[in-house]
């Protein structure tokens, strides 16, 4: 069935309640279920994955994969956090991965793929936000960032290089590079704390 | 009572460098101690670390093509079929 975009908006909200039944409905082999959980989380998965590896055909493969994943395996744990944080970091995860193989040399984000996902409480904002209304939430915070702020931290997060090629690229020294993208951190967590925490 | 001073803005960048992974190996060191000595942090951790996964929905919006969509179903259901009738799967 398909929704108009108001109804689509109206609906989000309850829709985002039932990310853990349907979860469950496509465990246990609804292939339906897949194609509700792809409708909403697709969108999400390729942007992350194009950001990062930059080639639409190598985000689209991603996207695949990470919702094979899902489709698959017992990777994924309603209680640990929910279904948008989990697919985020797998997708980050993979496409670090990939830039990492395809240029066959180890980086210091090696780390990035051991922090466990973080565990919202499900009933902060946030969580019952529909992914527009978060994409809002997150870009108002990040547009309240000083310029040089949001540039490092999105360095830092979205590209595979490390702390000193970042500096020695924008030719600033290494300790600024760190304390930018810190204080972009600790000041994007600020603007966010109302909806998140 | 602890009277030992705390400064929280420098704590506070230890454990941004620690989630974004950008501490020195002296930095590492020092806030290892401190979450050792207050595990209370590691809620402080999963804060940021939430902030940070979160970065992601500020990205502009782009889509898939139309086709990824019936092309990954098609996939898992090509899997599921497959799991079914393999006889290594059965009982």
């Amino acid at each position: 069935m398909h929704l108009g975009s108001d109804e689509r908006r109206a609906n989000s909200s309850t829709e985002l309640h039932c990310d853990v039944q349907l979860f469950g409905e496509m465990k246990a082999g609804k292939i339906e279920a897949l194609g509700i959980l792809y409708d909403r989380y697709a969108s999400l998965v390729y942007k992350l994955a194009l950001r990062i590896l930059t080639n639409p055909t190598d985000a689209e493969d991603l996207t695949q994969e990470v919702f094979l994943i899902l489709w698959r395996g017992d990777n994924y744990n309603p209680s640990r956090g929910s279904l948008g944080s989990f697919l985020t970091t797998l997708t980050r995860s993979r496409a670090i991965d990939k830039l990492r193989s395809s240029s066959s040399n180890s980086r210091f984000l090696q780390r990035w793929s051991q922090i466990a996902i973080a565990e919202p409480s499900p009933s902060t904002p946030f969580e019952l936000a529909s992914l527009a209304q978060r994409s809002e939430y997150v870009r108002k915070a990040l547009a309240q960032l000083p310029e040089q702020q949001r540039q490092a931290l999105a360095m830092a997060y979205y590209e595979d290089l490390s702390q000193s090629e970042i500096a020695s690229l924008l030719g600033i020294p290494l300790g600024t590079i760190k304390s930018r993208s810190r204080q972009g951190l600790l000041n994007l967590r600020k603007k966010l704390k109302d909806v998140l925490e | 009572m602890m009277t030992e001073p705390v400064s929280p803005e420098p704590l506070e960048e230890l454990l941004a460098g620690y989630v974004l992974g950008n501490l020195s190996f002296e930095e590492a060191m020092e806030l290892d101690q401190k979450l050792c000595q207050n595990p209370a942090l590691n809620i402080e951790v999963s804060h940021l670390q939430e902030v940070l996964t979160v970065m992601c929905y500020g990205i502009p919006e782009a889509s898939p093509s139309p086709h990824l969509r019936s092309a990954l179903l098609a996939v898992a259901k090509n899997e599921a079929s497959m799991t079914i009738f393999l006889p290594w799967t059965q009982g």
